[in-house]
């Protein structure tokens, strides 16, 4: 069980590749809790389970995962000289899983989703994953379900007797986020990285400009950590649809948006599009996390930008990858979870058919890509990060082998342990209305 | 005027390109629905056969919604063509997204 104490440190040494004894120092006096008990302290352990039972700890050590990986991006932003926002050696990783929670309240609920939206549901041949988030979602599962719905019991009802494999084919087509809890493995691989001790050396001095187009909680994490490390980010919406999680919890909003500039586009127009790609052409990381159809409908390639600024970072945030057909498939932070197997591994371990974590490919996901995002900058090769949430949830559960006797032992570890809960990131700026910093923008970057 | 009455979740496949359409909501009428002019049939079954309407060749985007001007029909491009979609020789446009989730 030694090697499980350290095991944080060795996960970001693994993911930076590095093994210097300045990483290897660095790392060592971080002093990384047991995945046990950053489960617990992050809040995540409280936030799975059924409604009424006990609070259940993770089927893989996913709160040192996220541990590690924010510990291998402290240690590059501990080479730059780039003013911090905010002391980035006082977070931990783990603390982002449960961050959402804690601020809206939400308690766990077995099959159902803390958010409510999604729920874990039997078809004849297992247990689909079921994400609705969305008001257009109700109309798209009744053409999904080719019957007209009332709720989720007659979801339920209709899905008991059919097969996953034409109901996952019929949901795919029309975008909903449906999966199944079998695991996948058809996402690819997360990116490698190069040992960047050739790169650090030549220290990259000047704080990145970030352009983030993404929406929700992974992209937004991605670029607020960006943030922390001195970062200025300029968050781009588009008038027709803002960033939705405007609407949901406001405090959450604003810790993982707090410090961004925010301006506002017309993506309908020709002059709106343009002001867009002209900005992108000046960035040194752009972050988006839609489907890769959506900005090519704009006339917006990702390739193609990077081809014009070899020194651009292009982090792409999907579901299950850019590659066809994976790239058509939506998918939020609850059923990517559970097409990573986080249910079906839970199932295995305690008999309960419940979700893990609160949304929990969003903040892993997050975690991870400002990490690759970062350092790919810092090597100074730009290029497109392909980063799947499916393939992050999957890079983590591989990183250890839980069986019945461990899962047992981390459990009484959790369940012994008395410590407050991690505290959670400063609010230390302000959000201001959607498109505030607009007019600035368009005559800085000269976009109008 | 010929057509047929469209069921919930039916896909229709175009006679003239590769657009292919899902009905989400749609009237319980007969509709004339057409893909570059040319009516078009429930996928898996026999295929009609038309010259396109080369006006309206307009194309079709995956992805995109396509109502009628008063949204009381509406259906989901799951493919998309070079074909343009219309009622009798109205033709259908692209739905305006909604908002997001506020969480997922």
């Amino acid at each position: 069980m030694s090697w499980i104490k350290t095991f944080a440190a060795q996960y970001a040494s693994g993911l930076l590749n590095d093994e210097s004894p300045d990483c290897k120092n660095f790392l060592s006096k971080l002093n990384l809790d047991h995945p046990a008990l950053s489960w617990r302290r992050c809040g995540a352990m409280s936030q799975t389970g059924l409604a009424d039972g006990q609070a259940l700890m993770s089927p893989a050590p996913l709160s040192a995962c996220a541990d590690g990986a924010f510990a291998a991006f402290q240690y590059l932003a501990s080479h730059s000289v780039a003013e911090k926002s905010l002391p980035v050696h006082s977070i931990r990783g783990s603390i982002l899983l449960g961050e959402r929670a804690q601020y809206t309240g939400w308690t766990r609920a077995g099959d159902v989703t803390l958010g409510s939206a999604c729920r874990l549901l039997e078809c004849a041949d297992g247990y689909l994953a079921i994400n609705l988030p969305r008001d257009e979602d109700w109309p798209l599962a009744q053409a999904w379900l080719e019957h007209e719905l009332s709720g989720w019991d007659e979801v339920a009802e209709l899905i008991r007797n059919k097969n996953s494999e034409k109901l996952i084919g019929r949901a795919r087509e029309l975008g909903l986020a449906v999966s199944t809890a079998e695991p996948l493995f058809n996402t690819g691989s997360l990116p490698v990285l190069d040992s960047l001790e050739e790169s650090l050396r030549h220290e990259k001095k000047t704080a990145p400009l970030v352009i983030d187009l993404s929406v929700l909680w992974a992209g937004p994490l991605a670029a607020s950590l960006l943030q922390h490390a001195g970062a200025r980010v300029i968050k781009v919406e588009s008038e027709q649809r803002l960033d939705g999680a405007r609407e949901g919890n406001k405090e959450f909003y604003e810790m993982l948006n707090q410090g961004k500039e925010t301006l506002l586009l017309d993506l309908k127009s020709k002059s709106g599009i343009t002001a867009l790609s002209k900005l992108i052409q000046q960035a040194d990381i752009v972050i988006e996390s839609s489907r890769p159809r959506a900005l090519k409908q704009l006339g917006i390639d990702a390739d193609q930008c990077v081809a014009n600024n070899p020194e651009m970072v292009w982090l792409s945030i999907t579901a299950y990858g850019r590659q066809e057909p994976n790239a058509n498939w939506i998918g939020f932070g609850d059923d990517v979870g559970v097409a990573a197997g986080l249910s079906t591994m839970l199932q295995e371990l305690t008999g309960e058919t419940i979700f893990c974590g609160d949304a929990i490919a969003d903040p892993l996901t997050g975690v991870h890509a400002a990490l690759y995002a970062y350092h790919q900058h810092l090597s100074g090769n730009g290029g497109v990060l392909d980063v799947a949430m499916h393939a992050v949830v999957r890079h983590c559960i591989e990183s250890a082998v839980v069986g019945e006797s461990e899962y047992a032992a981390w459990s009484a570890i959790a369940n012994a342990d008395a410590e407050d809960l991690y505290a959670l990131r400063e609010v230390y700026a302000g959000v201001e209305e959607a498109g505030a910093q607009t007019e600035k923008i368009l005559n800085e970057f000269n976009l109008s | 005027m010929s057509g047929m009455i469209l069921k919930l979740g039916a896909k229709l496949q175009s006679a003239v390109c590769d657009t292919q359409i899902m009905v989400l909501t749609a009237p319980k009428t007969e509709l004339d629905l057409r893909c570059g002019g040319v009516p078009m049939y429930v996928a898996g079954e026999d295929s009609v056969e038309g010259d396109a309407n080369e006006s309206l060749m307009t194309e079709t985007l995956t992805g995109k919604r396509y109502v009628d001007a008063d949204e009381s029909m509406e259906f989901l491009c799951t493919k998309g063509g070079a074909g343009g979609l219309s009622l009798g020789d109205l033709p259908l446009e692209i739905k305006q997204p909604k908002a997001l989730p506020s969480s997922d």
